[in-house]
């Protein structure tokens, strides 16, 4: 089959019909040729395949997670079977640098000291490739689009699908991507009239070249811009991390208080576990004997030979009748599985034991088997049966005290019987007492290691996991956090070497300081709080009572941080509260065993609330105190004190007395006899106490904090500025301020290092980076303006 | 020819440019059979409509008047002689042979490969005594590089290169015998007096009128054979031509002439007077109509169009229906390959082969270059498929050719030596939508490794005196010996994959018969049929049509023998299995399993052709297995 387009046809028809016009087969050919062309006006290309992707930031994030995804799966699938296509080849790299980053980052997590390190690892990670990604698109990709008003970083999706960026190789560039309508308004943002002589060229020759420079720009930059970037913003984000992190770990101990109430509420049942086997202790009616006793005979028969319960244990012989039934060793099975250990199954368990034998059964076989020997020896020795009886009677108590009871009756009837104790004594031996209980013993034995041992070793652990997120010495509690932040604010803002001096100060507390002449400045013991007390500086000059109460409370007492509201809120905290104010006599604490526990419990948690407290308080009115004193200084009323109480001499300058008391009031720490050394006559010291810690004097710092008035006097009594209650060892908060104010200093030498040299290093970069650019995309060597002609 | 109207069909592109303009084709197409009134004046954009409203009623006196059908001066020339190369193409039937008039039958007398001093290189006259052998392999295509003198300035290699044309519309003395045979010599005569009116009293060389008049000679002893022609269309001009025709060159917009990339030896063309409105450059456009008159004239059948890419879909509507009005029958093969977004080569369109195809080539190139990096047989499957969709999706016959191996790529012989040529050309003949296709020297396994490569010489035609080579390929740049190498083993090969898909296996095979009447059909024609494999290196397909089989079972690894199974639904328990292609390499072995799978062993690089019995095949095959071409009806 041949086909001839329709259209020649057409036109040779055409042609004939005018005839005048055909002469020849060559002119009608040349004819329909002529007509082909005006004819090729309709014919159009087809569409490109390839489309320029438009998204937007949310789309393009979705998709580099898909792409990053896309790639793992291509790696692999190369690797598994060799097959790849370029495109996938190339985008190996990426995937690979983000794999092994994180793998990296893993790594280095692992052995970071801190959650907030674990944390940086994998932020700083994801900062570089987000630094690689950004530095390109904020620096480089934006200002080109606003200078030039087209997009470098233009994606398309290309005949295959895949995803690429346009001016990846500028070489070959698809331009048919871009329809006509956005090259135009590309040239009119660039400020090209596209309707020119070679305007569609000059558009596209700006793009590329402007593409290509900028390209060129983003790769001699990238390696200078992605590490600083991500520093900076490692820099930025880090004290936020360490701000959700403490929070992180503040709720986590909230959860723990709550395991701790849970835990306790858990033991419970065994209170009401007690009442059941009381009950069925009752119904076997054995005696008023209330669990509490029974439990603590229990418990005391754990550390006691069994025989030594009962008085005589050669005589006692045991009660065959009043074996442990059958159904304990049912018990003794269950409780070797700890989960089924439980109040549910226990407490059935043991009434079922111990109502094995009906009470009537009981007496009436311990009638058979002592009562007839009593009627006998009654009828004997002339003991009525109505006396057997009670004797009887008073043997439900339980095994020792019936024997005891029974004992004591027998002889004192006896005695005043006039009957031969010693045949009474003979015949009871011939009684069997003993019963084998020490199954049941043992079940309550281990019952109560394992269930309450477990209690209290939760206990503890969620105490700890309370206590260290909010009180603990580590980097990372809320104390240690709201510390760090109000001496970050209390830094002076003057001269930057002061600065420095002042932190290297507090950095080096026994370090002497060197002035420029090499000459020692001051006492090691003192630098560190001279340098300290420079940090209320600002503070103490304000003269103004009103705006002084301003600046101390918003410096050191400002509610609307949230560290400083998750401190108020942990000695606020109900639960805490609750478990200090747990009740002693709640029936689990009833034993000995129980109450060897709540000992524990109440100590650990009320030492911790106390450090909770006083860490608290102490961190508050240290600062308050600090500002007081440095105010009195500088106001002269501290002078005025110490000449009022004689403490100026010629041995003890002021100069001197303000050392020691900044050194009291800084430096002190638990040993209270560290600050008392200082002094060779102790009664300065304690004179200069009073006056540092003068109640009368605290005015307005009371009105801040009410609690001062109380740290104050607790500071007069005691020696230390902690509560003596706590001891050193225990309390490694106490002792860490110190600590951490060097811990702070350094942090904040760090960090000025640091940025002092990088942060001008970048910003020298981005003024680079920015103003080169408008220089770029120019294409007047490639376009040459023409000549308009000159004047004549 | 008033069928021909009912049979008409609109050029894709047409097609869909008409409805983006809200025309309705069938609407049309009732309008050019209703229409009685026949006025045209303007040409609107709205011209096709108009044009097509007056089809009917004067075609078949137009077509009678005008000469435009199956009436070319060649087969004026040749009693009995037809062009239909491009139904052939269309139908997948032509099996090309890309040759080089130049050296195609070259006497390299001193063995050092290179044509100089009495050396006879090859021309028109020598050319012709090729075709015997050329035809009875199996040929009935041949696809002539370029014939034009090549450009002198600037040149690669020292005869210039090919495709770098001093003159679109002349040819090559170089090409012409100046003392051929008394026979044959008389016949150029004859051949020079139609075209001129005046007698040849020498045979000059240099007279443009003698070189076209020996061309013809050589056309029309290849039509007498029934081997069809493709010229070879450069795509770019020499230097010395873009100094000759300032107006026709491309310039960029620093002022300087295009160079397409790795080419420094041409220049290219303008194909647009503006680029932006896509008004066409005239001068470029008249000398291509000039040179389709040139071809036509000359007896070629087709044109091969080098990188049809250079020029945009509205020249080459232009340019093909023009060829059209002048012999329908006339082919166009296009050199593109692949979908590109943007060009590896600078100053170079993107590779747009659908536009191309729906535009009006009939054949493209395609990729089946890259098959020897494909080393899972899902891949060539997966493109047999894309180019089957895209068949289906144009709505009317497009075809590839084998391009395994062209004048671009490394000799096949380099990649797997002897087997490897023979597995391909075995393989290209059973592919859908695939017309065979090799370069000259191939069938007798040519490494086309010279050893002048870069040689110094003193006599050189053009400014370069060095033997410019491509190493491995065909040697377009110099006067080199005759193509050829020592596998003659391939040749049999190819004459019979050749045989079984012309259906004359029955003629050249002496010891097996083939059953089925027309494999002919079932390989041009029939579906592609997918056999899962559990060995990704073998390739398994089965070709089928109106219930007849043919199955290909080949190990694309040239280095190692293979074994799988293959699942052949429908395949009955007593087939046997006798391979119709000649033997080579490793012996194969094939174990009928009785439950529609057949266990093999293959040699490497073994291609195996089997008839079977297996009707029912398509049918029970997964239908994403079965590729099917649609034809016009």
């Amino acid at each position: 089959m041949t086909t001839i387009s329709p259209l020649n046809e057409k036109l040779i028809s055409n042609s004939l019909n005018k005839k005048q016009e055909v002469n020849s087969k060559a002119n009608k050919h040349d004819m329909v040729y002529k007509n082909l062309i005006a004819e090729s006006a309709v014919i159009k290309p087809n569409k490109a395949k390839a489309v320029l992707l438009k998204e937007n930031p949310i789309q393009a994030a979705v998709r580099s997670v898909k792409d990053f995804i896309n790639d793992g799966k291509n790696f692999f699938k190369a690797a598994a079977t060799g097959q790849m296509d370029d495109n996938s080849l190339g985008r190996i790299n990426d995937f690979g640098m983000k794999f092994g980053g994180l793998l990296i980052a893993t790594f280095l997590a692992s052995k970071a000291k801190t959650k907030t390190s674990a944390i940086m690892q994998y932020i700083g990670g994801t900062a570089f490739f987000a630094s690689m990604a950004l530095w390109p698109k904020i620096f480089i990709n934006l200002p080109a689009k606003l200078i030039h008003g087209f997009k470098i970083d233009q994606k398309y999706i290309s005949a295959q699908g895949e995803k690429k960026d346009f001016f990846l190789d500028n070489q070959f560039l698809p331009w048919d991507a871009f329809s006509e309508d956005e090259l135009r308004q590309n040239a009119k943002n660039a400020g090209i009239d596209y309707d020119s002589e070679n305007g569609d060229e000059k558009i596209k020759r700006k793009m590329q070249k402007t593409a290509l420079q900028n390209r060129t720009l983003w790769m001699a930059t990238a390696g200078f811009a992605t590490p600083l970037m991500t520093a900076l913003f490692g820099d930025f984000v880090e004290p936020k991390v360490k701000d959700a992190v403490i929070k992180n770990e503040f709720k986590k101990s909230q959860k723990a208080l709550e395991e701790i109430n849970q835990t306790l509420s858990h033991a419970k049942p065994i209170v009401r576990n007690s009442k059941e086997i009381e009950n069925a202790i009752s119904q076997f009616n054995l005696g008023k004997t209330s669990y509490k006793e029974l439990i603590d005979s229990l418990t005391e028969s754990l550390s006691l030979d069994l025989k030594d319960v009962f008085l005589d244990s050669d005589n006692v012989k045991p009660i065959k009748n009043l074996k442990i039934a059958p159904d304990f060793e049912t018990l003794n099975a269950l409780r070797m599985e700890k989960s089924t250990i439980t109040d549910a199954n226990i407490a059935p368990l043991l009434r079922k034991a111990f109502s094995t034998r009906k009470k009537t059964d009981v007496s009436s076989e311990l009638s058979a088997l002592f009562g007839s020997q009593l009627q006998a020896t009654a009828q004997t020795k002339g003991l009525s049966e109505k006396t057997i009886k009670a004797i009887a009677e008073e043997f439900k108590e339980a095994p020792s005290r019936t024997y005891n009871t029974l004992l004591t009756i027998a002889q004192k009837y006896a005695a005043e019987n006039n009957v031969d104790a010693d045949f009474i004594k003979s015949r009871m031996s011939k009684i069997d007492f003993q019963y084998d209980d020490t199954e049941f013993f043992n079940t309550v034995k281990k019952y109560n290691s394992e269930v309450l041992g477990g209690i209290r070793g939760r206990l503890k652990e969620y105490l700890t996991s309370f206590i260290n997120p909010v009180m603990g010495n580590k980097d990372e509690s809320v104390y240690t956090d709201m510390y760090r932040k109000a001496m970050k604010k209390a830094l002076p803002k003057g001269n930057p070497k002061d600065v420095h001096k002042l932190l290297e100060a507090i950095k080096f507390p026994n370090k002497t300081m060197i002035d420029e002449n090499g000459q020692a400045l001051q006492q090691s013991k003192y630098i560190a709080s001279e340098a300290m007390a420079k940090l209320y500086e600002n503070i103490a000059n304000i003269k103004n009572d009103e705006e002084y109460k301003k600046a101390i409370t918003e410096l050191f007492l400002k509610e609307d941080s949230d560290v400083a509201k998750v401190a108020n809120a942990i000695v606020q905290d109900d639960n805490l509260k609750k478990i200090i104010s747990l009740d002693q006599t709640s029936p689990i604490f009833e034993s000995k065993t129980g109450k060897a526990i709540y000992r524990q419990i109440s100590d650990n948690i009320k030492r911790f609330a106390d450090v909770a407290n006083q860490n608290s308080a102490s961190i508050r009115s240290r600062v308050l105190i600090s500002a007081n004193l440095e105010r009195r200084i500088v106001s002269g009323e501290f002078k005025k004190q110490l000449e009022e109480a004689k403490l100026i001499t010629k041995e003890t300058p002021i100069e001197e007395l303000i050392k020691k008391a900044r050194y009291m009031v800084y430096q002190g720490t638990v040993a209270s006899d560290a600050c008392a050394m200082e002094f060779k006559n102790e009664n300065v010291y304690q004179a200069l106490k009073n006056i540092i810690y003068d109640n009368s004097k605290f005015g307005i710092e009371k009105e801040v904090y009410s609690e001062l008035d109380n740290i104050l006097n607790s500071i007069k009594s005691i020696m230390a500025f902690w509560s003596p209650g706590v001891s050193s060892k225990d309390s490694a908060v106490a002792t860490g301020l110190t600590n951490l104010e060097k811990t702070v200093a350094t942090e904040i030498l760090n960090n000025r290092a640091w940025k002092k040299i990088f942060v001008p290093m970048f910003g020298a970069l981005v003024a680079v980076t920015l103003l080169v650019q408008p220089f770029f995309g120019n294409i007047k060597k490639e376009f040459p303006e023409k000549n308009e002609g000159g004047k004549h | 020819m008033t069928q021909a109207v009912s049979s008409i069909q609109y050029s894709p592109m047409l097609t869909s440019a008409l409805k983006s303009k809200g025309i309705d084709i069938n609407q049309v197409k009732q309008n050019v059979t209703q229409s009685q009134n026949v006025t045209i004046t303007t040409f609107s954009p709205l011209l096709a409509q108009t044009l097509l409203a007056q089809h009917k009623q004067i075609l078949p006196s137009a077509v009678n008047n005008v000469d435009s059908v199956n009436i070319t001066p060649a087969s004026e020339r040749v009693k009995g002689y037809k062009n239909n190369l491009r139904s052939m193409m269309l139908e997948n039937k032509a099996q090309i042979l890309a040759v080089i008039p130049r050296i195609m039958n070259a006497k390299d007398e001193d063995g050092n490969e290179l044509i100089q001093g009495n050396e006879i290189p090859g021309n028109f006259i020598n050319a012709v005594d090729r075709l015997d052998e050329i035809k009875s392999t199996g040929f009935n295509t041949l696809h002539v590089l370029p014939i034009h003198e090549p450009g002198k300035t600037n040149a690669m290699g020292t005869a210039g290169s090919l495709y770098a044309p001093k003159d679109f519309l002349k040819l090559d003395p170089e090409l012409v015998d100046e003392n051929p045979p008394a026979e044959v010599r008389k016949r150029i005569e004859e051949l020079y007096e139609q075209k001129t009116g005046k007698k040849l009293i020498k045979m000059d060389k240099n007279d443009p009128e003698v070189v076209f008049a020996q061309c013809k000679y050589f056309t029309d002893e290849c039509h007498k054979r029934g081997i069809k022609l493709l010229l070879d269309l450069p795509s770019c001009g020499s230097l010395d031509f873009a100094r000759n025709h300032p107006e026709m060159m491309a310039i960029g917009p620093d002022g300087k002439e295009k160079v397409p990339q790795g080419w420094a030896d041409i220049r290219m063309l303008r194909p647009f007077k503006d680029e932006k409105t896509r008004e066409l450059n005239m001068p470029v456009l008249d000398m291509h109509k000039k040179y389709v008159d040139m071809a036509v004239d000359l007896g070629f059948d087709g044109i091969r169009a080098d990188v049809g890419r250079a020029k945009p879909v509205e020249f080459w509507h232009v340019i093909i229906n023009y060829s059209h009005l002048k012999d329908p029958e006339f082919a166009w093969l296009a050199e593109t390959y692949t979908h590109e977004d943007a060009s590896p080569q600078l100053n170079m369109p993107y590779d747009r082969p659908q536009d191309l195809l729906e535009v009006g080539f009939d054949s493209y190139y395609g990729q089946y270059h890259i098959f020897k990096d494909w080393t899972k047989n899902q891949e060539l499957y997966d493109y047999v498929k894309q180019n089957i969709d895209m068949n289906n999706q144009i709505g009317e016959a497009k075809s590839l050719i084998g391009s395994f191996a062209t004048h671009d790529d490394s000799s096949p012989m380099l990649y797997g030596g002897a087997p490897w040529v023979m597995f391909t050309t075995v393989l290209q003949s059973m592919l859908p939508q695939v017309n065979p296709y090799m370069t000259d020297g191939v069938q007798t396994g040519d490494y086309y490794i010279f050893p002048y490569a870069d040689a110094y010489v003193r006599d050189s035609q053009t400014d370069n005196h060095s033997c410019t080579v491509h190493s491995g390929r065909m040697d377009i740049f110099n006067k080199s010996r005759k193509p050829g190498g020592n596998s003659p083993e391939i040749e049999e090969v190819t004459k019979t994959a050749f045989a079984l898909r012309s259906n004359e296996y029955n003629n050249i095979s002496n010891d097996k018969r083939l059953k089925m009447k027309n494999a002919q059909d079932v390989i041009t024609k029939g579906s592609f049929i997918i056999l899962p494999t559990n060995n990704n290196e073998i390739i398994a397909f089965a070709r089928h049509k109106d219930g007849k089989t043919l199955l290909f079972i080949g190990n694309r690894n040239v280095n190692r023998k293979v074994g799988g199974t293959i699942e052949i639904p429908g395949l009955k328990d007593t087939q046997k299995f006798t391979n119709l292609m000649p033997n080579y390499g490793n012996e194969c072995k094939i174990q009928n399993n009785k439950n529609s799978t057949i266990n093999v062993e293959l040699g490497a690089a073994r291609a195996l052709v089997f008839e079977i019995d297996d009707s029912q095949i398509e049918e029970l095959s997964n239908p994403q297995n079965v590729l099917i071409q649609n034809f016009i009806k």
